[in-house]
């Protein structure tokens, strides 16, 4: 938090009035009830623990540029991507775009003065804060060795692990109420404080995505809370749920589990259709393609998402009539996705494009998103998921679409509205070269990962040394090439966070419009007044109708 | 596109410096936003939200009541030696469990339809006490909203401590701890415990709630014809009874097929 705050008061006086230096001081910060700096916290808070989870990333690649278990024995191993995967996931990526740009743009981008419910929204993110820190102090009780998953048995077996167990439960469990309440903040937010002219159909598809994500939020959420309830419950009194030695059921779990976690995806990628939305129609300077095409895809994605977590468990013994039935209703989910995907291509077709860094990022998005998809799609299928369960392959498709779809949309995102955030402009020779490298490592960390995944590298292994020696060594090329493809990725992050840190200081000025987007939150100052606009401002057009 | 033209921009000087912050209803009004209040949106979405934390117990309680061989370990199937009754815990016995000398329970006890339908019934005529509270709240009429709140909450109170005598126990009778229903022992008791408690503990903010808006209501608070805080109290304590019927029809009601 200080990190963004500190450079405020250093900048040179006769600087404008706005959210960043309407009130001064440490305190102002932390007590604000204002959309814009909460926003501003909440991406200090998740990009720390992005940076945490993705060194210990790095830890992981290291250890497997040998067959042998030489860097860590297999007990810390577990334990570092069970971390690695429960931080990434609950405290950075599902927060990432939502909590971030979330709440720095729906007011915005609403025509209104703040989200509804102001100071609930402080609290979610001290709840988040709290829970982060409960998830990561685990590491004091011993961690936890589960992977982030927390399946039965592993979770509820007398293992080392101590508390940690329970202290990461909790941390996760605390987690779900900030995400609960974000995600009910924006859905009242975007019902009741719409400014006027601005009807549902003229919506900015961000908000239509931020829309369908909250709805996930608030209802998918509240499953997880119970089940980590239980499971806590379990390992403190074995009281029979899911433990299958008390007369419990442990596929139960499964079940609750992939309830939840399942939306969850559509959690952390739902937000990053909306950015690419955003960046494509703006950058291409056209009227969207398929408006009303991606609305609904959005919410069909949020619907259909309820109904596919069984495609997690094929192999835990699920019916096979079950089984049939997931499959074909994950294949479903496939056609709004690539409906989005079709009518983004159909926008940029005889648009104006700007080549500017959110524009590289929204195109290798839709290269390495859509990799990520129909690599799903593979597992979706009954058979083929039965050879590539619980490989490197799974590992893979999972990077493609959180690192390749969101991470790369995030930072799409954050490049897009940096000159409105902060109120200056990047570098964009920089920034384009760190995008450039950023798509190299990543291609190279995951590409080797699907390759060796479908050659049999099982996933969570320290080790894999035990196999035949010829496919030791096959194994070792892909991952010492996957571990060069990580450093370069974390290089690519670094030269990112760089320019990002370089604009926000010391960059060029940027006017209060710098894209000539059409939506509102362009209509204002950047950055913006503490009250976000001067007037109540009225919406007349469609956010995409350029001429 | 001269996205690179770092042009300053000063805007307009004349920053509206908003000391009032508008409620969201009193925003320029538009058709399609509709008359709903953000707080009573913001409370349907949220009991959306704690329905499905229901369901969920709800969903667990079932699969593992429908997978059991035996539910309820009642005396004839200890008898039988199909079961083993729960061991008396210190807890227990401190309230003055009957226990049998190998330190177990004589049998799990079964769940009192009748006290607790009569429970159900105190929590429906609650709902009817809060619908009258709303009612003349709207008409302007205070002395009657406060006692009708008042005696909303009289009502969450009275279930509670039938919740806590169907536990604990009270002047002399038996809780249903005491008899041999130990947490932990078994899915039927943990599962009761935990759905019935977790139902209790909105009662309970919905005691504090109803509490507070009463204390509101007797100051004057909505003497001025906004009532939507009363509404939205109204929905969470009709939302709280309406969960007590599923629990009470799923925990108590369905009949012991396996069991007896």
């Amino acid at each position: 938090m200080s990190a963004a705050a500190s450079p405020v008061p250093a900048a040179p006086s006769g600087s404008p009035l706005s959210y960043l230096n309407a009130e001064r001081g440490l305190l102002s910060w932390l007590t604000t009830v204002d959309h814009k700096r909460i926003g501003l916290m909440y991406l200090v808070s998740t990009l720390f623990f992005f940076l945490l989870a993705g060194l210990m990333a790095i830890a992981l690649r290291v250890e497997l540029w040998t067959p042998q278990g030489d860097v860590f024995d297999p007990d810390t191993y577990n334990k570092l991507f069970t971390l690695h995967g429960g931080l990434m996931v609950f405290a950075f990526i599902i927060p990432s775009i939502p909590a971030s740009l979330g709440n720095f743009l729906v007011p915005l981008m609403v025509g209104a003065k703040d989200v509804a419910f102001p100071k609930l929204n402080l609290w979610s993110f001290y709840i988040y804060i709290l829970g982060a820190l409960v998830l990561l102090g685990a590491i004091f009780g011993g961690a936890m060795d589960t992977g982030w998953t927390f399946y039965v048995p592993y979770s509820t077996a007398p293992s080392k692990a101590g508390p940690g167990i329970v202290f990461s439960l909790i941390g996760v469990f605390i987690l779900g109420f900030s995400s609960i309440l974000t995600g009910l903040n924006f859905i009242v937010t975007v019902h009741k404080m719409r400014a006027p002219g601005l009807t549902w159909m003229r919506l900015p598809l961000f908000l239509w995505a931020i829309y369908a994500t909250a709805i996930i939020q608030v209802l998918a959420t509240p499953v997880l809370a119970i089940t980590l309830l239980l499971l806590v419950l379990e390992r403190w009194f074995g009281v029979g749920v899911f433990d299958a030695a008390l007369g419990g059921d442990p596929v139960l779990f499964q079940h609750f589990f992939w309830f939840y976690s399942h939306p969850a995806v559509y959690i952390m990628i739902l937000p990053a259709f909306g950015v690419i939305s955003e960046v494509i129609a703006v950058h291409s300077r056209k009227r969207i393609f398929g408006y009303k095409a991606i609305v609904y895809s959005s919410l069909a994605i949020a619907f259909f998402g309820f109904l596919v977590w069984g495609h997690h468990m094929f192999l835990s013994g699920q019916s096979g009539i079950a089984s049939t039935i997931f499959s074909f209703l994950t294949f479903a989910v496939a056609v709004p996705t690539a409906i989005k995907v079709f009518s983004w291509l159909a926008t940029m077709y005889k648009g104006s494009i700007a080549w500017t860094t959110p524009m590289l990022y929204a195109l290798s998005f839709m290269g390495m998103f859509t990799i990520g998809g129909l690599t799903g799609v593979f597992l979706g299928a009954l058979a083929v998921d039965v050879h590539l369960h619980d490989t490197y392959f799974v590992v893979g498709h999972f990077h493609y679409v959180m690192v390749g779809g969101t991470v790369i949309s995030f930072i799409a995102g954050l490049y897009h509205w940096w000159p409105k955030m902060g109120g200056r402009m990047y570098s964009e020779f920089w920034s384009r070269t760190a995008c450039a490298v950023v798509f190299i490592g990543f291609n190279l960390t995951f590409v080797s990962q699907l390759v060796m995944g479908s050659k049999g590298m099982p996933r969570r292994y320290a080790s894999y040394d035990s196999v035949s020696p010829a496919l030791q060594e096959t194994f070792q090329f892909w991952h010492q090439l996957s571990t060069t493809g990580s450093m370069i990725l974390g290089i690519g992050f670094f030269m990112v966070a760089g320019t990002l840190i370089w604009a926000w200081v010391k960059g060029p000025r940027a006017s209060g419009n710098p894209w000539m987007g059409l939506t509102l939150e362009w209509e204002t100052t950047s950055p913006p007044d503490q009250h976000n606009f001067a007037a109540v401002p009225a919406v007349r057009r469609g956010p995409y109708d350029y001429v | 596109m001269s996205a690179h033209e770092a042009v300053e921009h000063h805007g307009d000087d004349d920053h509206h410096h908003h000391e009032h912050r508008l409620r969201p209803e009193e925003w320029p009004s538009e058709p399609m936003v509709g008359v709903a209040s953000a707080g009573k949106v913001g409370m349907w979405w949220f009991l959306l939200s704690d329905a499905l934390m229901f369901a969920g117990f709800l969903l667990a309680y079932g699969i593992l009541r429908g997978g059991s061989e035996i539910w309820t370990c009642t005396q004839e199937l200890v008898e039988a030696g199909k079961c083993l009754a729960p061991v008396c815990s210190d807890f227990a016995m401190s309230l003055g469990a009957q226990c049998q000398e190998n330190g177990r329970f004589l049998e799990e006890p079964a769940l009192g339809i009748n006290f607790t339908a009569g429970l159900t019934f105190l929590l429906i005529c609650s709902s009817v006490t809060m619908v009258l509270a709303l009612s003349y709240c709207k008409e302007g009429d205070r002395k009657n909203t406060v006692k009708y709140l008042a005696i909303t909450t009289a009502g969450g109170i009275l279930f509670l401590c039938g919740q806590w005598y169907e536990y604990f126990g009270l002047f002399g009778f038996p809780g249903l701890i005491e008899s041999g229903l130990a947490f932990g022992h078994s899915s039927y008791a943990t599962t009761f415990f935990l759905i019935t408690s977790f139902h209790g503990m909105h009662v309970f903010s919905g005691v504090v709630y109803l509490a507070i808006t009463t204390w509101q209501a007797s100051k004057g608070r909505f003497d001025d014809g906004y009532t939507s805080e009363v509404e939205i109290l109204g929905l969470f304590w009709h939302f709280v009874d309406l969960i007590w019927i599923l629990v009470f029809t799923f925990i108590y009601l369905v009949p012991n097929e396996h069991g007896v």
